[in-house]
């Protein structure tokens, strides 16, 4: 244990509905992004209708967890002409920081609210320069954009007195943010408001003259940084983005859960031992993923970088959340089937998972099940040597 | 309206007017794309200038922090006099050319600005050190009009060239040692099953690696609507065809060819973009399931489980009591819509319960009521 603890960045994950920003804040979240159902980048999430985006944030600020709101689509002028009635709700409701990528929202923020702003990834901004013409728009934060390097960050914070957020995790759109537009000229879907067809995952035949080959050669691997916390410390980063509103609750639960320990154990002790690292990362291939890789966290990315294979469901996921602990049982809201005799892990807000081999179970009404079916209710006996709450996830093989 | 030609050689230039048209030179190192190193470049610069040409630069590539220092010397290098104006998207680049130059700028905002507000902001900001914008191909002409009325900046769009729709820094294509680099570029053509498009031109450089839309934009069929909307310039860049496609059509527009025979004549298989209309937002309606989605504040919450003849439970979700004897609506997933009485209320032990507040509790079981389904006080509005 360190005498002063170090300062680390805030964890920021991604909530595309409201239960996943439970989750997420549940599992150790420091902030919190996520969009209403307008002017963000996710056509196809949840998002937040205003009655949750209310309950989202009194539920993330009783717990001084900070929430950012989304409106980082390039708006086009009939898009920005609905948006200062918003802005006026988000501020009413205590949203602490809009994140935007361009410069007519930003000017629109200014004028019709007092939030803080804070610079999308969308916008690339890549260099020190840049990021002084965007502090010269009164924008507080940066999230510099997914090609700029540990270092490259420390070199901009020692030039710009501004704050830097930076991805840390999760899936990598493949162009420079903001400079692909494949899905509005070939699906008519404006990837830009939220319509991305990701045909960078496509497999595409390449063709050159009479040479031919077939590849997913512009498909990226997924960003994992949690063997840099210490650079990321290091260099100055403000605070390190989890990618994904899109994805499951139980990805939104485990970055959390295992972004927060690693970063409270360095924060704490000024290290990570190899093998926790090696137990979290562990962790991190518990859910749907594509491989790993640092991408440009380190050096620019290369050819190994890329992905050349179709993204495959992972066979171990979410099995279904605690909803209610009693003496003797749990309720078990069921997402994918599991039977008697199978062997699940309960995955606690903190310490490590619970192992839970299945003996017998019930539904509400006492009737013995074999198999669970999704999408129901069972009683599941508590297991002994731990203690289970309610909104704890339950994963294990699908 | 003018014209301004992206040129790569003296003959190319030749067939251009300065009275009418400009022109706009890049070089390898600086530019997206080009065939000529900083040396061709400069000399050819000095050559358009002599003769009489506005001489536009494109240093339009986007550069991370430890790029930048190498990049700006380069930039350095230029022959500044010879030059009217730097094109550029980088903002950073951008603010370096204001601080370090007198040079005008013309400002790349083809991805990301799609708004009066944002270009007026830019306008402000820069002074009149942006002479101009090189606005996106998404606006519409009638957007493009209004945004001519109402900006002090000329416009420039593209009117007949390859349209890019993808630009990473990585390299994607040289690491399959079979195809062949020509001029430090290596071009190939993709083609996806799981696209209704073939034959997408990607084409990797120093720069990294952009992929164009498989056909070529082509507006100068609506030579009208071009004029009409406003634009002060309209950029031709055929860089990477032959030059007899740009004499064809410089020669044509000489004539004062236009409408369907120009197009059928110089660029049959183009598209118009979003020239005439831009729908790009249309079908995100249609990405979600609405019925499922939470509205208002008569929400109450969501039935979590459908167990037949037996019970529904529901979680509740919202600020508002579930009590027994309150009428109800619930909106399924599939659209029906049911009015229903509560009738019982029970906790997930059976207890008898009169009223209930968040949280867990069971109910009667109706028929055709789905997991996932919305409840609202009856009050609540239709949606
Ligand atoms: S298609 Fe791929 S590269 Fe393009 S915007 Fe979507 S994720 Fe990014």
């Amino acid at each position: 244990m360190l005498e002063k603890p170090l300062k680390v960045p805030e964890l920021l994950v991604p909530a595309g509905s409201l239960e996943k920003l439970k989750v997420a804040v549940d599992y150790g979240a420091d902030a919190i992004y996520l969009a209403g159902l307008k002017f963000g980048l996710r056509a196809a999430a949840d998002n937040f209708t205003e009655t949750e985006l209310d309950e989202g944030i009194r539920y993330a600020h009783e717990r001084e967890v900070k929430v950012y709101l989304v409106l980082n689509g390039f708006l086009h002028d009939k898009d920005l002409s609905e948006l200062p009635d918003f802005l006026k709700y988000i501020e009413k409701i205590g949203v602490d920081a809009v994140i935007v990528s361009d410069l007519g929202v930003i000017e629109t923020v200014k004028n019709h609210s007092n939030l803080e702003i804070h610079l999308s990834t969308q916008a690339s901004c890549l260099n020190a320069q840049s990021a002084k013409f965007w502090k010269n728009f009164g924008v507080t934060r940066i999230v510099v954009g997914r090609e700029v390097s540990l270092s490259e960050v420390k070199d901009i914070k020692a030039k710009v007195d501004i704050e830097i957020e930076m991805f840390i995790h999760g899936s990598m759109c493949m162009a420079y943010s903001g400079n692909c537009t494949i899905s509005n000229y070939t699906q008519g879907r404006d990837s830009n408001r939220g319509g991305c067809a990701h045909s960078c995952r496509f497999q595409y035949s390449l063709e050159q003259n009479d040479q031919k080959l077939s590849s997913f050669f512009m498909s990226s691997k997924d960003l994992n940084g949690l063997s840099l916390i210490e650079e990321f410390s290091k260099a100055g980063v403000d605070s390190v983005k989890v990618e994904g509103r899109m994805k499951s609750h139980l990805y939104a639960g485990t970055v959390a859960k295992v972004y927060s320990e690693a970063l409270n154990e360095f924060k704490n002790t000024g290290k990570l031992e190899a093998q926790r690292i090696s137990f979290w990362q562990n962790e991190l291939k518990k859910f749907t993923h594509r491989e790993y890789a640092e991408v440009n966290l380190i050096e620019k990315a290369g050819a190994d970088t890329v992905y050349f294979e179709r993204e495959n469901e992972n066979n171990y996921g979410m099995l279904g959340r605690v909803l209610e602990v009693k003496d003797e049982y749990f309720v078990m809201q069921v997402r994918h089937a599991f039977e008697v005799g199978h062997s699940l892990e309960i995955l606690p807000f903190k310490g490590s998972p619970i192992k839970l081999d299945i003996q017998n179970m019930s539904s509400l009404t006492n009737e013995p099940i074999e198999r669970t079916k999704p999408s129901t209710l069972v009683k599941i006996p508590l297991p002994r040597e731990r203690v289970v709450e309610a909104n704890y996830l339950i994963r294990g093989f699908k | 309206m003018r014209l301004s030609y992206a040129i790569e050689n003296e003959e190319q230039l030749k067939l251009l007017n300065p009275k009418v048209d400009e022109v706009i030179i890049a070089c390898k190192e600086l530019s997206r794309f080009s065939h000529l190193n900083l040396e061709e470049a400069s000399q050819l610069i000095k050559i358009a200038k002599d003769s009489g040409f506005n001489v536009f630069f494109d240093f339009d590539v986007l550069s991370t922090e430890s790029d930048f220092k190498f990049l700006t010397n380069e930039f350095l290098k230029l022959p500044f006099q010879f030059i009217t104006a730097i094109r550029v998207q980088d903002l950073g680049i951008a603010e370096f050319i204001k601080s370090t130059t007198d040079l005008d700028l013309h400002l790349i905002t083809e991805t990301g600005n799609h708004n009066l507000i944002g270009l007026k902001a830019y306008e402000s900001y820069f002074g009149k050190r942006v002479t101009r914008f090189v606005v996106s191909s998404e606006l519409n002409y009638e957007l493009l009009k209004s945004y001519s009325q109402e900006l002090n900046t000329p416009l420039e769009a593209l009117g007949f060239g390859r349209l890019l729709i993808f630009y990473t820094p990585r390299k994607l294509v040289s690491h399959y040692d079979r195809f062949e680099w020509i001029n430090e570029q290596i071009e190939v053509s993709a083609s996806s099953e799981e696209s209704p498009h073939k034959g997408f031109p990607v084409l990797e450089n120093k720069h990294g690696t952009f992929m164009y839309h498989i056909k070529e934009l082509f507006l100068f069929d609506k030579m009208d609507l071009l004029i009409e909307s406003g634009l002060f310039s309209v950029r031709v860049d055929l860089r990477h065809r032959d030059g007899k496609l740009l004499e064809l059509f410089v020669n044509n527009i000489k004539l004062g060819l236009t409408g369907p025979e120009l197009k059928k004549k110089i660029a049959p298989k183009s598209i118009r973009g979003y020239f005439l209309t831009n729908k790009s937002d249309v079908l995100f309606k249609k990405l979600k399931n609405y019925r499922i989605q939470r509205k208002d504040s008569h929400y109450l919450g969501e039935v979590i489980d459908a167990s037949k003849d037996n019970y529904l439970a529901i979680e509740l979700k919202g600020s508002a009591d579930l009590k027994v004897g309150d009428e109800i609506t619930i909106y399924n997933p599939d659209g029906k819509i049911k009015d229903v009485r509560i009738e019982i209320l029970k906790d997930f032990s059976g207890n008898s319960l009169e009223e209930k507040k968040m949280g867990l509790v069971l109910t009667k079981y109706l028929s055709g009521v789905w997991v996932k389904a919305q409840l609202y006080q009856k009050s609540a509005q239709n949606f």
